[in-house]
């Protein structure tokens, strides 16, 4: 194969902010690392999913979901390890970039797990692109912390006069049903495990 | 050099050569200045940097004209005005381009050494190489067809000449016509004296014994290569830029070749025989207009070179492609066609495709940026589904695999109501099986509802059951039994579904696995009977587990020692096996990664995985697509410790002759070494040992089942050759196919598996199955 437009091999676009090592020595271990990052997963997105996709490219020793911190539901990324560095790289070259759950994902070669890396790392427990974003991302939980913030300032007043409304009643009940009833709608498969989970109970 | 040697400076060197000159070259801007004009461009530029890095600069311009062979041309041309004003660059040039040939031949690199050659060609077209060099060059090589040599490696020499010929062919038409025909007639001769046996083992569809075999790509290169000379060599595919230079490239000092010495030791363990994709035939292509001819077969090559050399980089193989600057004889929609065509061909080809097939995905995600393209696929993707019935195993899971990936890329979009059809087939039908194979892999890329809202009404019933576990102990039984028998069956079934429940609540409660073992062994062993326990214990372990892989991974890591401690004799592994299938029968993934896991940690090893799911008892699981799955995967799992320690041994044999070239061979290596060595060697019989009684373990386990579904059929007059024969020999040559490698290593002791007084037909699958051995080897 010809190395003309071959991408530097074992080098990451993605760089772990709390990698604990100089850069060197992040370098040696993603040289030896048979792990990658996958980043733009939609939260509704299983382990199935991935084992489906990503054995395509060779035999997986671990997948660790990324989990919200507070949570510890799917937030978005995962961490797939393969059992040859050759299968890992293969990867990097043919499957990033493709779709998965109808959203393009992103694969990085990373140093490899460490317990704790499976959590997201922003504030609201998940990703800390998640609190950013500015646009409406159904796969991803909505609008991103930052924007349904300011949302929320807006229509504070509204919720004042509502607060009146609903002064006599349980509020908390309420805006518990209504929100699982926004996320039922949102996505199919969660109105499935939802029922079956009622039918569990 | 790049692929030959170069150290760490000059490799940047390099690379900031390449991105200051070439980037923007290479990725295909779009230039508003016509070529000339742009050739002169870097021409000049080039010459500033001539002085400082000339072996770079000659290396990366070589570089590209090889490995981007749409552009061959274009870097001749350069390489020719350079020459015109530096003679020693283009002697330089010349060296370099022979040291790269010699080592693509070494190393059996055939679209490479394909690609130089031709490259070679362009270089006599701009006076930089005399044509006698060329062609003393090309009857060089055609020394290796009459020398004592494997076919593989004459069909090698003559594919590289015919195809040298097919693009350079023009060259010869006022002189050393003679020495062109001569060459032709050598390769003829060897062409007739072909053994074709062969063919019919790599072939994507079926062969029967009275049909004919199909064309072969030698056969098709040399007969169109024929028929280009009769047309006077005209090839309307790649522009000969040297016409607008000729004025200065006349000038040129030519340079002469030195004799390129072949190797002495030829790497020829594979095998150039190659039916042409099936496809291609007349048969299928009613409906356009493409000719085989010449530039047809011309594109193909380039094509499939393109597509070799740029597998690290879809995006860009296809911008390549894309922008190729089309000669006027040829209309886009047919170059469109054919990319297409040539790129799908490339999936089927066997024994191994030319790259990953989830390159073909990618390639096809970018080339579906082209509106024209999508149909053209369509088309083809629906004449392969209307011929699957004659696909060999391999090629038919290949397309599976393939298809349902692509449709998950394009929000599963196909034009399902053709396949409507299907609907009224037989449930073992080949068609309808291909589609549930297709639904069961998108579902487990997306999701059960998903997938039944991208079908048609009509075919919703084809939609594979929601995967979930059967655990059977959930519940005690409250059916009255009628006799003794089946009384005793439900009390024994009530008191397991009790103990199961404890179990699982251990389980769920994290208790430990020495804790549960002593349990077991002093609650439940001795009041149940032992097959019983391993059934509850290994599906309660399961059940416990079966939220998601990383909770039963977690599980079954956890407690392993249990499943250990109950499972020491070859059957109660098989019997472990059998519980995982029936747990999760519905799930191939499951079943497939759980096994692989089993296998990991040493709860159960390959042969069992073996000799339960090929057996006459299993007889049924030939039928299903789960097979294939499971076996392929454990073997991948079982073969991957041999795998690592033989290219370990590859790299230390070429390490060892790097250093006898350069210390000569009376020098020892230390203690430390030889031990080392040693060490190494003791793993490499092991391994090897180890893949030895699996492949003939597996390979007698087949002739078993096959010769006593032959005596049932005989039994009840029945034609033993049915969809079921069908299916298990397919999968069979799939298998042996797929490890030729391995298998060749037991060829010897290959007889020993055969029954005792085999059935005569039985004889005859086996010294097929030996003759491809032989054959892919």
């Amino acid at each position: 194969m010809s190395h003309l437009f071959l991408q530097d091999e074992g080098k990451s676009h993605y760089k772990d902010s709390r990698f604990p090592g100089t850069d060197g020595e992040r370098d040696k271990k993603l040289k030896r690392s048979t792990t990658i990052y996958v980043g733009n997963l939609s939260f509704y997105t299983s382990e199935e999913q991935i084992y489906a996709l990503f054995s395509r490219c060779g035999e997986i020793k671990k997948v660790v979901m990324g989990l919200n911190k507070k949570t510890k539901t799917p937030c978005g990324f995962c961490f797939v390890e393969y059992f040859e560095k050759q299968d890992a790289l293969k990867c990097l070259r043919y499957i990033n970039g493709s779709r998965l759950d109808e959203r393009v994902i992103r694969t990085d070669l990373d140093t490899g797990f460490i317990e704790g890396r499976q959590y997201g790392r922003g504030r609201s427990g998940g990703q800390v692109r998640d609190e950013y974003r500015d646009d409406y991302d159904p796969g991803r939980g909505g609008y991103g912390l930052k924007k349904s913030q300011t949302m929320t300032e807006r229509s504070k007043e509204t919720r004042i006069n509502r607060k009146n409304f609903h002064r006599n009643q349980n509020f908390e009940e309420i805006k518990r049903i209504r929100e699982n009833n926004q996320k039922t709608q949102k996505n199919p498969r969660f109105r499935e495990e939802k029922e079956l989970d009622d039918l569990n109970d | 050099m790049q692929e030959l040697s170069l150290n760490h400076k000059e490799s940047e060197t390099r690379k900031q050569l390449r991105i200051k000159y070439f980037d923007e070259l290479i990725s295909q801007k779009e230039s508003e200045s016509p070529i000339e004009q742009q050739i002169n461009d870097i021409v000049n530029k080039l010459k500033e940097e001539e002085d400082k890095n000339q072996k770079l600069l000659i290396d990366l311009l070589i570089d590209c004209s090889i490995h981007l062979p749409f552009k061959t041309p274009f870097y001749a041309t350069i390489i020719g005005l350079l020459n015109n004003k530096n003679y020693e660059l283009g002697k330089e040039s010349i060296r370099i381009v022979i040291e790269y040939l010699f080592h693509f031949i070494s190393n059996a690199k055939f679209y490479e050494a394909n690609s130089t050659l031709r490259f070679i060609g362009d270089l006599v077209r701009n006076n930089v190489l005399k044509l006698n060099s060329y062609i003393t060059l090309l009857e060089t090589l055609s020394n290796y067809l009459i020398e004592n040599q494997t076919q593989s490696t004459k069909d090698f020499f003559a594919k590289l000449i015919l195809g040298s010929l097919l693009f350079n062919g023009s060259l010869f038409i006022s002189e050393k016509k003679e020495n062109v025909k001569q060459l032709l007639g050598r390769i003829e001769m060897y062409i007739s004296s072909r053994n074709y046996s062969g063919l019919k083992y790599v072939s994507m569809l079926k062969i029967n014994e009275e049909e004919n075999l199909p064309e072969d790509q030698l056969q098709n290169l040399f007969r169109i290569v024929n028929e280009c000379r009769d047309n006077s060599w005209k090839l309307n595919i790649l522009p000969d830029y040297s016409i607008n230079f000729l004025t200065i490239l006349n000038t040129n000092e030519v340079h002469e070749m030195q004799k390129l010495t072949i190797p002495t030791k030829f790497n020829d363990n594979f095998t150039m025989t190659t039916p042409i994709f099936p496809f291609y035939s007349k048969e299928y292509r009613s409906k356009d207009k493409i000719v085989l001819n010449s530039d047809v077969l011309a594109l193909r090559i380039l094509i499939e070179e393109n597509l070799k050399f740029l597998d690290e980089n879809s995006s860009q193989a296809v911008t390549e492609m894309m922008s190729f600057p089309l000669h006027q004889s040829i209309e886009k929609s047919t170059f469109y066609q054919i990319i297409v065509e040539t790129s799908f061909a490339q999936i089927f080809i066997l024994p191994r495709s030319p790259s990953h097939l989830m390159y073909y995905t990618r390639t096809f995600i970018h080339l579906f940026r082209e509106s024209k393209i999508p149909p053209r696929l369509g088309i083809l993707i629906d004449s392969c589904f209307q011929k699957l019935t004659l696909f060999e195993t391999e090629c038919y899971y290949r397309f599976v695999e393939w298809f349902a990936v692509h449709l998950s890329n394009f929000q599963f979009i196909w034009k399902w109501e053709s396949w409507g059809e299907v609907v009224e087939l037989n449930p073992t039908n080949t068609k309808r099986k291909f589609i549930n194979d297709i639904l069961v892999r998108c579902i487990r890329l997306s999701y059960h509802k998903r997938i039944l809202q991208a079908l048609p009404e009509k075919m919703k019933i084809l939609m594979p059951p929601i995967v979930e576990p059967k655990f059977s102990y959930l519940g005690i039984s409250s059916v009255e039994a009628k006799t003794q028998e089946e009384k005793e069956k439900q009390e024994l079934h009530n008191k397991v579904a009790i103990k199961s429940t404890e179990l699982l609540s251990k389980l769920q409660n994290k208790e430990q696995p020495e804790k549960i073992i002593h349990w077991l062994d002093t609650e439940i062993i001795p009041s149940i009977p032992f097959d019983t326990v391993i059934d509850m214990t290994t599906q309660a372990l399961l059940q416990s587990g079966s939220k998601s892989f990383t909770h039963i991974f977690a599980k079954i890591e956890k407690y392993s020692p249990i499943l250990i401690h109950l499972n020491k004799l070859p059957k109660q592994k098989q019997a472990i096996v059998s519980i995982v299938y029936q747990f999760w029968q519905k799930s191939a993934q499951h079943i497939s990664l759980i096994m692989n896991k089993f296998l990991e940690l040493n709860i159960i090893d390959i042969q069992s995985i073996i000799n339960w799911f090929i057996s006459i008892e299993n007889k049924q699981l030939f039928h299903s697509s789960s097979l294939w799955e499971i076996l392929s995967n454990a073997l991948i799992h079982s073969t991957r410790r041999s795998r690592i320690v033989r290219k370990k041994k590859q790299k230390k044999q070429e390490t060892e002759d790097e250093k006898k070239q350069v210390i000569g061979e009376d020098e020892f290596g230390s203690d430390s070494d030889l031990q080392m060595d040693v060490d190494l060697e003791n793993v490499y019989s092991e391994v090897i040992n180890e893949e030895k009684e699996i492949f003939l373990n597996l390979i007698q386990k087949f002739f078993v089942v096959i010769s006593s579904h032959m005596e049932i059929s005989d039994k009840n007059q029945a034609n033993p050759f049915d969809s079921w024969f069908d299916e298990v020999s397919g999968l069979l040559f799939a298998l042996v196919r797929r490890y030729h490698k391995q298998v060749i290593g037991c060829l010897n002791l290959l007889d020993s598996v055969l029954p005792s007084k085999p059935d005569r037909r039985v004889v005859t699958l086996f010294e097929s199955i030996k003759e491809m051995v032989r054959f892919l080897n």
